[in-house]
């Protein structure tokens, strides 16, 4: 590693770059443990301890490599959560409005891409970088697969929605034909109210 | 207030196209009456580009594990204040 202890503008910029991303991140409880590392590190830059910056930088790889996977943790297994709340919303789509499908969909779809887009930061971010610096996140192998899991669910729930550009079936003319037919024939067909009393029975 | 009739065909493809379920089936018939009774004027406006005399109606329902989408042809041109749903299909 580059000498970065001595006392020049690229430590003081170090130095404040430290400082600066402590200010961001504290009071974070799940990031601690990286405060805490960082803190440990400034006080060895500023005793100019090569070694000890070492080690300290070290320390904040690992933690972060822990945050990462307390993080992978939490996310993995949405999907599976997600999963067994369907019925209940599709119970629930059942018995909404046809206008509101529109900005239902829209909705849902913005809810997955919001959790792909974490799973896509957490696996090409953090475990990424930490891999550059070998450091390993024990369970990222489960990130592609809950976001592989997550991509066949939404085309699941989303294939087929009733959204308000979506082409229409179209009109079945031989029936419309068959009908007139029947109307020119005295067969008038059966009232709307007749058959909804029908069918309340 | 418009006078709807169904011809026979149109509801007995309702039935199949949802497979008999008879909560969908009111379903599709209670929202039908609701639009064509009050909302006519807006449907009106949504002729059928091959067929003058008929305009869409289109209801989008999930039932049965699936989404039901479908295309009613309804006829206002036979007689004053009667619509004749003359036609469904389904995509």
């Amino acid at each position: 590693m580059a000498n970065i202890t001595n006392r020049s503008p690229i430590s003081g910029v170090f130095r404040d770059e430290i400082v600066g991303l402590i200010g961001e991140i504290e009071g974070v409880e799940p990031l601690e443990e990286v405060v805490k590392n960082l803190n440990a590190m400034l006080t060895a830059l500023d005793y100019n301890d090569v070694v000890l910056v070492e080690s300290r930088l070290s320390s904040v790889f690992e933690a972060l490599a822990r945050v990462a996977e307390d993080c992978i943790t939490r996310v993995v297994g949405q999907t599976a959560r997600i999963k067994g709340s369907l019925p209940r919303f599709w119970s629930s789509v059942e018995d909404c409005p046809p206008e509101l499908f529109q900005q239902i969909g829209e909705t849902v779809a913005a809810c997955f891409d919001s959790r792909l887009q974490l799973l896509a930061k957490l696996r090409d971010g953090v475990v990424k970088s930490l891999s550059q610096h070998e450091y390993r996140v024990n369970n990222s192998e489960n990130l592609h697969r809950e976001a592989d899991e997550l991509r066949l669910l939404k085309e699941e729930i989303l294939t087929d929605w009733p959204w308000q550009d979506r082409p229409l079936p179209e009109v079945d003319r031989s029936m419309v034909a068959r009908s007139r037919t029947a109307i020119r024939r005295g067969d008038m067909g059966e009232s709307l109210e007749n058959l909804l009393n029908s069918l309340r029975g | 207030m418009p006078r709807v009739i169904v011809m026979p065909e149109v509801s007995a493809k309702v039935s199949e196209i949802l497979q008999g379920i008879r909560k969908a089936i009111l379903q599709v018939w209670n929202r039908l009456h609701e639009h064509l009774n009050d909302r006519v004027h807006q449907h009106r406006k949504d002729r059928d580009s091959d067929d003058a005399d008929l305009f869409n109606y289109i209801h989008s329902l999930y039932a049965n594990r699936r989404w039901n989408h479908l295309r009613f042809a309804v006829n206002d041109t036979i007689a004053q204040d009667h619509l004749f749903v003359e036609a469904v299909s389904f995509g």
